[in-house]
């Protein structure tokens, strides 16, 4: 019945309509009756028999090049806001674009929500706090702040939330929340989608001239599918859309490291005047556990023969590092719970923006007439400082913006926009624009800021 | 007879409006002292110090002040007038200008009424000459050493431009008033006797005194005949053995100096001297001890010290002639990147005035790092100190070794500002076990810091 029946379109179909969780129901999990029929199905050898006429492969030639064949791609989706990548900036985007109104569809190429923050375990919520006139002020709000509102009624969900403080969250709980407000928000879901191509209007924008983007392409076990939709937000962290459109950005190298948990921090018993071990990390909601950090070479995060290499390389690290913790006096029985699944990217590319954020501007507290959120300090310990949207909008390429860690910033600058309490603000920004401009036809570029804003007031979301 | 006693009277009431004339002049000049120490821009009450001749002598030599503002030029001119006054009259910066002459004599005049018998009316009658010799010599030989640009570190301790009027007047209102052991020193020490700080003590007035020498001796030379009365002959031949003391204080002076330098070796300052100081020998003695630095500084991190290069605690009665010198706290904040307002507050030349652009090459302090404390060691997210550097001097690099990040701070272009300690949160504060606890901002500045603010060594200054 599973496999044989229910067409893959109308899967989806029932996920993305939003009854995600009733329809995951009714495909059998909790029906007896359909279960009983799934393994006595399994028992025999069904399926269907296929010759290999699907196949499209790429092809040597004769001189070396490898070229793929020009196919028609099917196409998986058609949507409003097509939001590519959810991590903390593309949660937040889908949600804000879904509250108004708009189709979404969330592309995310792993199987769970949250990014960096839940995959790549980096639990610590940096930079929501600033310091204005020596008060501490809260600068990231709107969804961000809904979502720790939310957590904090989640068992073991937050720690530390506390005035001009960071607080600490705990993965599992924030997948699990994230889960809820995406099904809760109806937005069409597709995971296990890797956005592998932008897909281009065959004519250029005739205001701009620019070539503008209608859609992305996504790899799956099907093979490339096509998602056509009137805005895209890129929020892949890497930029993987814009960079497949053609927009220009910069290739950074940054830090990248690998984050892992330990266990049993509650059973420790060091003797008086023990000197702690060094990765010990810090403290997160679930007890006797610890996530722990890691920096890592400064090397190009798009380059799988670099990730690979660190892959391998940090996990030897690791392993070593909770051996020396073992091995110290009362630590005996802390264990490595888990290495991140995903790997610490911090910064990639980074679009080059109609503006760009420089540390000096923010430290000067420069305003912006366009400004859509509003960023704070990793300590609080600096004044808030603007984001504009232009800095999300691609200089040269039309109909798609961008938010998180890859929007337009020098350097220094990402290191500060990275965080993720700023990719909240940054992808809330991104998820009402793109709506209102898909809901007023106009492209990204023309979209009325003061809308915008009005809409980003409606949900909360500070402004300054 | 009779017209002798006009003549008399004549001379009488004219001396009567003078001394009107005199009292007014010294009220306002006081008045406005204190409105321009008050209410006025740095370089005015800069310029305005240096209207003491003593100020301006010091910071006219060694400073060399090139390109200055109209308004500096201008009060230059103003001193050069005061001091050819000087020149022609005996002391008519103390007569008319100084208000801390005005100040006592307002207060003296004050204590005669409330209460006759004041022991203040014991003032010295005659000037006690070997004092007066003693300061003499004393003062002019660190006046002639500051003015060549020579070591004396023998007198390190002491510096004429110290006692300064406008000096002691600025150095009571600079500084967030903590009365000193030398303030309350000073003070009773004009109470008991104004006479002997004035005539004796004051460096500015044994100049002026001197300034005025060349002047009376030519005078007597053209028009002995003219000298009529007793007083006028005591007081002129009072003159005469000043010029000769001064001599001889001069020549005693020189040789003093000239033993100093052969001693003399290059001091290496044991705290953080304000931007633009001069070489910690020539900081010492052309120091005022004014307190302007420290009144125009934005984050309040000047802060006086009581102690020298080679001592560090000082006894009571040392106190007295060292004063405060300005120095740096790191721990109260940071030098402001566009700021270089000491530099330029400062009425002797002690501190070099500095522009931003050439602050850069001037740097004050030296910031070094401490693997051990630093989060980025303990596996955290900080780098706080590379976005803060405003001159970019730390950069990160990777120890596979370590396996960490780890801030290098570049000694080449490291100013000293202190921004970076400022900023850094610092070493992970533990919980009972030993575990490193989540940050708390409050305790940050109690916590031990990964960066650390030393004095630079010769070998990493700059040239
Ligand atoms: C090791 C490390 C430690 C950090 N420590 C902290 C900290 O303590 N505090 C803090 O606030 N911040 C920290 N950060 C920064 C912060 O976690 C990230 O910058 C932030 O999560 C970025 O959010 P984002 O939504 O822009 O991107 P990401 O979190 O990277 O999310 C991008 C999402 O897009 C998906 N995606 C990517 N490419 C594709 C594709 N082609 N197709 C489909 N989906 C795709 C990814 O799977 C992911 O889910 C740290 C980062 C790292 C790497
Ligand atoms: S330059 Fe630095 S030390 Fe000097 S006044 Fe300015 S802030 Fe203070
Ligand atoms: S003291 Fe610190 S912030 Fe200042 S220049 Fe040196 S390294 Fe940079
Ligand atoms: S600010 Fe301090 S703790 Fe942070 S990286 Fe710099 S030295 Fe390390």
């Amino acid at each position: 019945m599973f496999f044989n029946e229910v067409s893959r379109r109308d899967w989806f179909k029932s996920v993305g309509l939003g009854v995600g969780a009733a329809a995951l129901s009714s495909v059998g999990l909790s029906d007896r009756e359909a279960q009983a029929d799934f393994v006595s199905q399994k028992d025999k050898t069904t399926g269907k028999l296929l010759d290999g006429s699907q196949a499209s492969p790429c092809t040597l030639q004769a001189d070396g090049t490898i070229v793929r064949p020009a196919v028609s791609l099917p196409k998986i989706s058609e949507t409003d806001v097509l939001v590519v990548g959810a991590g903390p900036a593309g949660c937040c985007a889908a949600i804000a674009a879904a509250r108004l109104g708009v189709k979404v569809t969330l592309v995310e190429r792993y199987g769970h929500f949250g990014g960096l923050a839940t995959g790549g375990l980096v639990l610590h919520i940096l930079g929501h706090w600033t310091k204005q006139d020596g008060k501490s002020v809260q600068v990231v709000q709107g969804i961000g702040e809904e979502m720790m509102q939310r957590l904090e009624k989640t068992p073991n969900g937050i720690i530390n939330r506390q005035f001009a403080k960071n607080p600490t969250l705990d993965a599992e709980a924030y997948k699990y929340l994230l889960v809820e407000m995406i099904t809760e928000a109806n937005i069409e879901v597709l995971l296990h989608s890797w956005c592998c191509d932008a897909i281009m209007a065959d004519s250029p924008d005739p205001a701009t001239g620019n070539p503008t983007v209608r859609g992305a392409v996504i790899q799956t076990k099907l093979g490339p599918q096509a998602i056509i939709a009137k805005q895209v937000v890129d929020t892949t962290g890497d930029g993987d859309v814009f960079y497949a459109a053609g927009a220009a950005h910069t290739q950074r190298e940054y830090n990248i490291g690998l984050v892992s948990r330990i266990g049993n921090l509650d059973r420790i018993n060091p003797p008086k005047d023990t000197k702690a071990p060094r990765h010990l990390g810090d403290a997160e909601p679930v007890k006797g556990v610890r996530w722990v950090n890691m920096q890592g070479p400064s090397l190009d995060g798009c380059d799988v023969r670099v990730l690979s290499q660190l892959e391998l390389q940090h996990r030897k690290q690791i392993w070593k590092q909770v051996q020396e913790v073992r091995s110290t006096p009362g630590y005996e029985d802390v264990y490595l719970m888990e290495t991140a699944p995903q790997i610490g990217v911090r910064i990639t590319r980074v679009i080059e923006g109609v503006e760009t954020l420089t540390l000096e501007n923010a430290k000067a507290g420069k305003k912006y007439d366009d400004c859509v959120a509003i960023g704070g300090a990793w300590n609080g310990d600096h004044i808030g400082w603007q984001i504009p949207y232009r800095a999300l909008l691609p200089k040269n390429v039309e109909n798609i913006i961008t938010a998180g860690r890859s929007l337009s910033a020098e350097p220094l600058m990402s290191d500060v926009v990275r965080v993720y309490p700023n990719c909240w603000a940054s992808g809330h920004a991104a998820g009402v624009a793109a709506a209102v401009a898909a809901k007023s036809d106009v492209t990204a570029r023309a979209v009325d800021i003061s809308e915008v804003r009005r809409n980003l007031l409606a949900q909360k979301a500070y402004l300054g | 007879m009779n017209q002798s006693t006009q003549r008399k009277k004549e001379t009488a009431s004219r001396l009567k409006t003078r001394l009107i004339v005199r009292r007014m002049v010294r009220f306002a000049s006081a008045i406005a002292f204190f409105f321009v120490l008050f209410f006025c821009s740095a370089t005015l009450v800069k310029s305005v110090c240096r209207l003491s001749p003593l100020l301006f002598l010091t910071s006219f030599l060694p400073n060399r002040e090139i390109s200055s503002s109209f308004e500096i030029s201008l009060f230059k001119f103003f001193s050069s007038l005061i001091i050819l006054s000087c020149v022609v009259r005996r002391r008519f910066f103390c007569q008319y200008l100084c208000p801390l002459g005005t100040a006592v004599d307002a207060g003296i005049w004050f204590q005669r009424k409330i209460c006759p018998k004041s022991f203040s009316r014991r003032s010295l009658p005659v000037r006690p000459k070997l004092a007066f010799l003693f300061f003499a010599l004393l003062w002019t030989s660190f006046f002639l050493s500051a003015a060549f640009n020579l070591n004396v570190r023998q007198f390190e301790t002491i510096s004429p431009f110290a006692y300064d009027p406008l000096a002691v007047v600025s150095r009571l209102f600079s500084y967030p008033l903590k009365p000193t052991a030398a303030m309350i020193l000073f003070f009773m020490c004009f109470l008991a006797s104004p006479f002997f700080l004035r005539f004796v003590f004051c460096p500015c007035g044994i100049l002026q005194d001197f300034l005025n020498i060349p002047y009376r001796f030519i005078k007597k030379l053209f028009s002995k005949d003219r000298v009529p009365t007793v007083l006028r002959k005591k007081d002129e031949h009072h003159s005469r053995r000043t010029f000769f003391a001064t001599l001889g204080a001069s020549a005693l002076g020189a040789s003093l100096l000239a033993g100093a330098v052969k001693f003399s070796s290059k001091l290496t300052p044991s705290f953080f001297r304000p931007l633009g100081a001069r070489s910690e020998d020539d900081f010492l003695v052309l120091c005022a001890r004014c307190g302007r630095c420290a009144a125009v500084c934005p984050s309040k991190i000047l802060t006086p010290i009581i102690a020298t290069s080679t001592k560090k605690e000082l006894s009571a009665s040392s106190v007295f002639f060292i004063g405060q010198t300005p120095t740096i706290d790191f721990n109260k904040g940071f030098c402001v990147p566009e700021c270089v307002a000491c530099s330029q507050a400062c009425p002797t030349g002690a501190l070099t005035p500095i522009t931003i652009k050439e602050k850069a090459a001037r740097p004050i302090a030296l910031a070094i790092f401490e693997l051990e404390k630093c989060l980025l060691y303990y596996d955290r997210e900080c780098s706080i100190c590379l976005r803060e550097c405003p001159y970019k001097a730390i950069s990160e690099e990777w120890s596979e070794e370590a396996y960490a990040t780890i801030p290098i701070i570049d000694p080449k272009r490291c100013v000293g500002c202190g921004l970076c300690v400022a900023f850094c949160p610092g070493e992970p504060t533990l919980d009972e076990y030993g575990v490193p606890i989540e940050e708390d901002k409050n305790a940050a500045s109690s916590r031990d810091k990964a960066l650390k603010m030393v004095m630079r060594q010769p070998q990493n200054t700059r040239v």
